[in-house]
């Protein structure tokens, strides 16, 4: 269902949480929120949860303004960074808190958990504790409880923050493919960009309570609007133009060329990590900016490197 | 170099749990035996021995026995249910709402606890006298004070685990449509409920073995099970019947321990892995009139006696002045030495206590924080004293070394004092010793450090703050000790403080009032001065309950 923000702003005592937040989402599409820790943007799904109040600002779902809906009839489902778990029930009361909530019948209760827990990868864990559960079966419980109740909007507080790369990453797979497949319209939290380019159809880059900038994951990482969000999305290579502005230089811009011949752009190699087949190379310019690139061979360290720029690969951006 | 330093280790290792392991287990549990054990012994071998089962029988089936039994239940449980009343809206307010002033609220609501139970009793007596309500020697004037004491308990136990709740689960409940009032049923009310039942158990085992609050404001006609140990052991001398009575407190009372005991273990399992979450703002009128409320509450219910207590003890005829103080320098005809005197032995007989309980404690936690089955045994042992009453721990002496003239002895009451601070020093040392890494002892032994040379530079810096804070813990209970001393207490070289306030407070005269409300100021200024310079020092690890 439509989830509209417009010109959300939330004040606590001195900062402002949110400042004049305006942001749209479609029936269906899957948003990433994404920034550095203090940005605003748990404070936004809480808003949106209607966990906390607004100080100026509408936020509507499927045309109907919330603000005087109180949380428990929002129909929407929050799945919080590091679960909040009932720890007094076992797996299958959690899942079904949210039903009897609902006024489910029993019956149907029981085999709405156990749909839920399938779905999850969790089939024959209802009766388990909460204190028996990993940090992985954790994740699954606190999505299925959020699910269901079919929630007309899905928001994910940084839901794999806990857990450990492989685990992430893997859970991002499943994650992703079962969002898809419910088509539900999912707002999704996450200071790790590749999680949210993973699981989002657009990704939304805040900073200080302020949108930077929205857009599709190849939109940020080919067209960042700032310097703030060209590192946000990983670029590593920012050079001042002498013309004004900086340059944003992706790692598929630099090669190294055949030694002996000349470059456009002259570093010293500070680190080599072989990474994936390759080596990624770290070193620096005269002027003290970065130029990373990726190499079949690795360059010794310490020594200079000659590399060829692709000019057409480089991103502008005036200040 | 690693030749010959394997063999050290190993050696250091087998020293470990030869010599100083030996003493450190030996002693403690030898101190327990003699100071706990036997005399738990000699009363219950009295009850059944010296009296015969026969007169066991008849005295437990008499009605004025029975009386006394369902006085002590009903006076108890009464207790707890107005204790909940008051401290449930405190800890709720304290653990949830952003207020101005919280810590000292919290400060505040704590201190009657440390108060000795004598300057309690006095405070309620002036407080009456100041309202100009005959409350004085009525079951009311025993149930507000005992609510006085334990509001600390509930608000300590029940707010501290509150506080820690995820508040996110009860926003994770509204979420999936429970509303505020459905999210406190059935989320937060069956996270709390084994606390508040753990804290009214708690409660209803210190009212259960009130003393010196019955004993001063009930009167000789509310008689619970310890005033008529006290009575008959004291005044009227028949050993047989007290022991009886002790007999059936001790049962009672070990078996509300344990269940206490485990309610603690699950509220500490309950707590695992607890967050603070954000409190609430004070953002609606309905908020701030609840919790301006219960602050009101709180502060009237702990002030009101405490400023009572002063202020009748400056009140000299129509005026105020200082002259009960000045008193306090004066034999009067009631007491065996003047009120300062006293004093002066209730806090040599701290220091020493004190000492006392650390040393043997010192000795213990190392061994209980080592293991083995010898410090599982000593561990439990140690907290026999928590769990038996003053009373009948002193009693217990009258009869276990009346063999013995130790009980004309001077050191008699400081060592039963050492015996009740003994489960504080522990509180404070044992988790200390037991979050020492042993990496820390194989890194310094690694480095050459003998077993003697740990001790005194890794284990010693690190458990020194915690002793000092338990010690001083002990020293503010020996102070403020009344059941026990007024076993013991013979003559003018062990009459103590709360004795004195207690042998003024029980004759009629405004002069002799005043005196006693003039030396339960000083006493309470005393402790509460200790226990607020431990409580700074205190790292949350050490724990009153």
């Amino acid at each position: 269902m439509t989830l509209e923000l417009a010109d959300v702003s939330v004040r606590f005592s001195d900062t402002l949480a949110l400042d004049s937040v305006d942001l749209s989402i479609a029936d269906g599409e899957t948003v990433a929120i994404i920034g550095p820790s203090g940005c605003g943007k748990s404070t936004l799904l809480r808003a949106v949860a209607g966990l906390q109040a607004l100080d100026s600002g509408s936020i509507s779902l499927a045309g109907r303004s919330l603000a005087d809906v109180p949380a428990h009839e929002r129909g929407i489902g929050l799945m919080f960074q590091d679960h909040a778990l009932f720890p007094h029930l076992d797996v299958a009361a959690n899942v079904s808190f949210g039903l009897e909530m609902g006024g489910v019948a029993a019956k149907e209760q029981a085999s709405r958990v156990a749909e839920m827990l399938s779905l999850v990868g969790l089939d024959g864990f209802a009766d388990r504790s909460i204190d028996a559960l990993s940090g992985g079966e954790a994740q699954r419980v606190a999505l299925a409880r959020s699910l269901a109740p079919a929630p007309s909007l899905l928001m994910l507080d940084e839901p794999l923050g806990s857990l450990d790369r492989v685990l992430r990453e893997q859970l991002t797979a499943d994650l992703r493919a079962l969002i898809r497949e419910l088509g539900t319209t999912t707002l999704h939290v996450t200071h790790d960009q590749t999680e949210a380019f993973a699981l989002a159809d657009r990704v939304v880059v805040l900073r200080d309570g302020r949108i930077e900038q929205a857009g599709s994951p190849s939109e940020l990482w080919h067209r960042p609007a700032s310097v703030f969000v060209a590192e946000f999305v990983g670029h590593t290579n920012l050079w001042p133009n002498p013309m004004g502005g900086t340059d944003v230089v992706p790692l598929t811009a630099l090669s190294i060329v055949d030694s002996g011949q000349a470059g456009d752009v002259e570093a010293t190699v500070t680190a080599v990590t072989f990474r994936e087949g390759r080596h990624l190379v770290e070193s620096r310019r005269a002027d003290g900016s970065m130029a990373s690139f990726e190499a079949d061979e690795a360059p010794p360290v310490g020594g200079s490197v000659q590399l060829r720029l692709d000019q057409a690969k480089v991103i502008n951006l005036s200040t | 170099m690693d030749r010959n330093r394997a063999p050290l280790i190993q050696q250091s290792n087998a020293e470990r749990s030869g010599g100083f392991s030996r003493i450190a287990l030996g002693v403690p549990t030898l101190f327990l035996a003699v100071f706990v054990v036997w005399p738990l012994l000699a009363v219950l071998a009295r009850s059944l021995v010296g009296a015969g089962v026969g007169d066991v029988l008849d005295q437990l089936t008499s009605s004025g026995f029975r009386s006394v039994l369902w006085f002590t239940i009903g006076q108890a449980l009464a207790s707890v249910a107005l204790t909940l009343l008051v401290g449930l809206p405190i800890a709720h307010v304290l653990a949830r709402y952003d207020i101005k002033g919280s810590t000292v609220l919290r400060a505040l609501v704590v201190v009657p606890f440390v108060l000795p139970t004598v300057v309690v009793a006095a405070a309620f007596s002036a407080l009456f006298n100041r309202v100009g309500i005959d409350l004085d020697r009525s079951f009311a004037a025993i149930l507000a004070a005992h609510v006085f004491f334990n509001v600390a308990v509930v608000v300590r136990i029940v707010g501290g685990f509150w506080g820690g709740l995820d508040r996110r689960e009860t926003e994770a409940a509204m979420v999936l449509g429970a509303s505020p009032m459905t999210a406190f049923r059935r989320i937060t009310l069956p996270r709390l409920a084994p606390v508040i039942a753990g804290a009214s158990l708690v409660v209803f085992l210190f009212c259960f073995t009130s003393f010196g609050v019955i004993l001063i404001l009930g009167g000789p006609t509310r008689a619970t099970l310890e005033t008529e140990i006290h009575r008959f052991a004291v005044f009227r001398q028949e050993f047989d019947s007290a022991a009886i009575l002790a007999l059936v407190q001790l049962i009672t009372v070990v078996a509300l321990s344990a269940g206490a005991a485990r309610f603690q273990r699950r509220q500490s399992l309950a707590s695992r892995g607890r967050v603070r979450t954000a409190k609430l703002p004070l953002n609606s009128a309905a908020r701030r009139t609840y919790v301006s409320l219960v602050a009101v509450v709180a502060i009237v219910v702990v002030v009101a006696p405490m400023a009572a207590l002063v202020e009748q003890s400056l009140r000299v005829g129509d005026g105020f002045g200082l002259s009960h103080y000045a008193n306090l320098l004066e034999r009067g005809p009631l007491l065996p030495v003047a009120p300062i005197t006293a004093l002066g032995r209730s806090v040599m007989f701290a220091v020493v206590a004190a000492a006392i309980a650390a040393a043997v404690g010192l000795l213990g936690a190392s061994a209980i924080a080592r293991g083995g089955r010898g410090g599982r045994l000593l561990e439990i042992g140690a907290l026999v004293p928590l769990g038996v009453s003053a009373v009948t721990l002193g009693f217990g002496y009258l009869v276990g070394f009346a063999a013995l003239d130790f009980r004309s002895s001077i050191w008699i009451v400081p060592i039963a004092h050492a015996v009740i601070g003994l489960p504080f020093v522990l509180a404070a040392t044992v988790p200390a010793f037991r979050s020492i890494d042993s990496r820390l002892h194989e890194a310094a032994a690694s480095l050459g450090a003998d077993p003697a040379t740990i001790r005194r530079r890794v284990d010693w810096p690190l458990v020194r703050t915690p002793l000092l804070t338990g010690a001083g813990f002990a020293a503010a209970v020996s102070i403020g000790e009344f059941g026990a001393t007024s076993f013991l207490a013979r003559g003018r070289s062990s009459f103590t403080a709360p004795m004195a306030v207690f042998r003024l407070l029980s004759q009629p005269g405004q002069l002799l009032r005043g005196q006693a409300l003039a030396l339960s100021v000083v006493i309470g200024l005393t402790v509460a001065l200790l226990a607020l310079v431990l409580e700074r020092r205190r790292r949350d690890s050490v724990s009153l309950l």
